[in-house]
């Protein structure tokens, strides 16, 4: 019997269970509107959490995201009261992209934890937010923008759809070409890497960049549904988007991951929230359950560990006993 | 020896931009070299350094807390909620008591789990957050009832501020166990190789648990000076304290994978910032600015602490 490997899968049985539970429960649950705002909620902070795989898969972390995006934010909605909203959308890309590249090289090139980076440019980001327009919210009231964040085509929210294209895009970077290759040789053994060729400071940089661009992308997503952007928005992105990547089943310790588990994390995180939303759990104790979650994602590994510890003892004890 | 000499200068030279920082502020701003106003800098120097004494044992053993802004705001609800119902004393041994308690969480995630030590407190930064606005009910505990407390910001013993009393007292006591003790000469081996310490007999992860719990009970000292500061129990304080904290550790020269810290230098790091955060309050510049010249300030710490890592290793390699 081929054995089924249940770390893998775990994600989506439970998704699939939660949805059923609450199918059947809960009458407000299976409406269209609400699941279409799971999938944008899904959407908004999985796109993030698609660059985030990346860079977990490498064995690092990026801490910053949450104030990076409030960052592009800001300077894509400032942006576009003077330009428009091409020149704008190009401009928070570019923010982005700037502060992956910042973080990149100072990680890749002067060999800096990327944690403790990505805490220094965490606040120093969301300074700058708050200081590009005085700490106020900038408007947005372009319709054609807005429409990104609150349309939907043939029934699927926008936000979702840009997501899936993005994750297809990332898995087969991830997948079936060399730089994807590079990053999970990397997350496995950095030293090995190096020696064997691989140039793996502009392979960390480039994986930095990329999450910057995936933090844009969600920027836009997130401006555009809120109508504004303000700078004190997504404090605890980070802790989400890498709660759905462990949850997706990504090793913390790098090497492994997959980038349909992300997507399919996403979700299911976007739904536990909505869930406890529709039962009023007070915003306190809904950020407590979702710490409780990512320490059980985060343990899952050990437990893993320690249950096929304790299998082959038995077995072993059970050969002896012969 | 030749270590100790660089660690000297390293120093001397942190010192220096203190002392030029502080005259190029007093230029700036006359009001800055009052004795009104250095004891304000002396004040915050404390809230910071304290904490960032516990800090550096755990940057030597190789781990780091996220936690801790989050242990400020726990520890001083709790502090506010004991005091106004069973007096100071409680309120002192329950505050211990918990960071105690949270310290051995942290480290039984860390060591008994196997999971990295920043994801490890960023989880236990939400979990005691939460926990500490959930205690506070969403609104702030007034401590106006209970004056003891105050002794402990504004108090003075022969004419000396108590915070400052307190902070010379726990950097004693750092000092000692740091470079005295087996206790300071273990944690220091785990960082630097911590599967050769425990080859060697040392148990690991109980020096690990060890430094949790040290940076989780001096975080209650800086806990108290703030509480009795504002005279509230708040559940929102400390949100940018880590930062200050591990900018205080890094700038002063502790190196971030672990085996190596420097305590003076914290200490000096710890001075650099208040007098940054006051000369820039001083000269009536926004918080915003204040909070990115510190996250600029640590980017530029980790840079020149990243060149000297490289530098060192190649170095070593060099001479075989």
């Amino acid at each position: 019997m081929k054995k089924i490997n249940l770390g893998r899968h775990a994600v989506i049985l439970i998704l699939i269970v939660l949805w059923g539970i609450m199918f059947a429960l809960n009458e407000s649950f299976r409406t269209g509107a609400n699941l279409g705002s799971i999938l944008r909620e899904a959407s908004s902070t999985g796109i993030a959490a698609l660059g985030m795989t990346f860079i977990i898969i490498m064995g690092d972390f990026d801490l910053s995201i949450g104030s990076m995006l409030a960052f592009a934010g800001m300077i894509m909605a400032g942006c576009m009261e003077n330009m428009g909203i091409v020149p704008a959308l190009i401009m928070g890309a570019a923010a982005g992209l700037v502060c992956g590249l910042i973080n990149g090289i100072i990680i890749a090139y002067f060999r800096v934890p990327a944690f403790i980076t990505t805490l220094g440019t965490y606040y120093s980001l969301r300074a700058l937010a708050y200081i590009f327009n005085d700490a106020n919210t900038i408007i947005c009231t372009d319709t054609a923008f807005l429409k990104i964040g609150t349309g939907s085509i043939a029934g699927i929210p926008i936000p979702f759809l840009i997501f899936l294209v993005l994750a297809a895009v990332l898995a087969v970077i991830l997948n079936r070409t060399t730089y994807g290759r590079h990053v999970r040789a990397m997350g496995n053994s950095e030293k090995a890497c190096r020696i064997s060729g691989i140039d793996t400071k502009k392979v960390k940089c480039a994986a930095f960049v990329l999450m910057g661009l995936c933090t844009a992308v969600s920027s836009v997503i997130v401006t555009a549904r809120q109508a504004c952007a303000s700078p004190d928005v997504a404090a605890n992105f980070h802790f989400d988007a890498i709660t759905m990547v462990v949850l997706g089943g990504t090793k913390m310790t790098g090497g492994e991951g997959s980038i349909f588990n992300t997507v399919i994390a996403a979700v299911l995180y976007a739904s536990v929230s909505n869930c406890l939303n529709l039962y009023h759990v007070d915003a306190q104790w809904q950020r407590v359950c979702m710490g409780l979650i990512l320490l059980a994602a985060f343990s899952f590994d050990f437990i893993q560990k320690h249950f096929a510890g304790l299998r082959e003892r038995s077995q072993k004890k059970t050969i002896q006993s012969i | 020896m030749k270590q100790k000499l660089s660690r000297q200068s390293e120093n001397i030279s942190l010192a220096g931009v203190v002392v030029v920082l502080f005259i190029v502020f007093t230029i700036l701003q006359p009001n800055m070299m009052t004795v009104f106003n250095i004891k304000n800098i002396l004040v915050q120097v404390s809230l910071t350094a304290i904490a960032a004494a516990g800090m550096t044992f755990a940057y030597t053993a190789g781990v780091f807390d996220m936690s801790i802004g989050s242990v400020l705001a726990l520890i001083s609800v709790v502090v506010a909620k004991v005091a106004t119902t069973a007096g100071v004393f409680p309120a002192i041994l329950a505050a211990f008591a918990i960071a105690a308690a949270v310290g051995i969480l942290n480290g039984l995630i860390v060591t008994k789990l196997g999971i990295q030590a920043f994801a490890a407190t960023l989880v236990s930064m939400i979990l005691i957050r939460g926990i500490a606005v959930l205690m506070a009910d969403g609104a702030d505990v007034p401590l106006y009832s209970v004056n003891a407390i105050k002794f402990i910001s504004s108090g003075t013993i022969l004419g000396i501020p108590f915070p400052i009393i307190l902070t010379a007292l726990v950097y004693a006591v750092s000092y000692f166990l740091y470079y005295k003790t087996e206790f300071g000469m273990k944690i220091r081996s785990v960082g630097s190789n911590a599967d050769a310490s425990r080859i060697s007999g040392i148990r690991t992860q109980r020096m690990i648990t060890a430094a949790f719990i040290l940076t989780a009970v001096t975080a209650v000292f800086s806990s108290l000076i703030k509480t009795a500061q504002v005279m509230f129990g708040k559940a929102t304080i400390g949100e940018d304290f880590a930062l200050d904290v591990m900018t205080t550790v890094i700038l002063g020269g502790t190196v971030i994978t672990g085996g190596k810290g420097n305590l003076t230098g914290t200490l000096i790091a710890s001075v650099l910032i208040a007098v940054i955060k006051n000369g820039l309050n001083i000269n009536n510049v926004n918080s915003y600015y204040q909070q990115l010249a510190i996250g600029v300030i640590l980017i530029f710490a980790l840079i020149f602490n990243g060149i000297k890592t490289m530098r060192n290793t190649r170095q070593i390699r060099r001479e075989g």
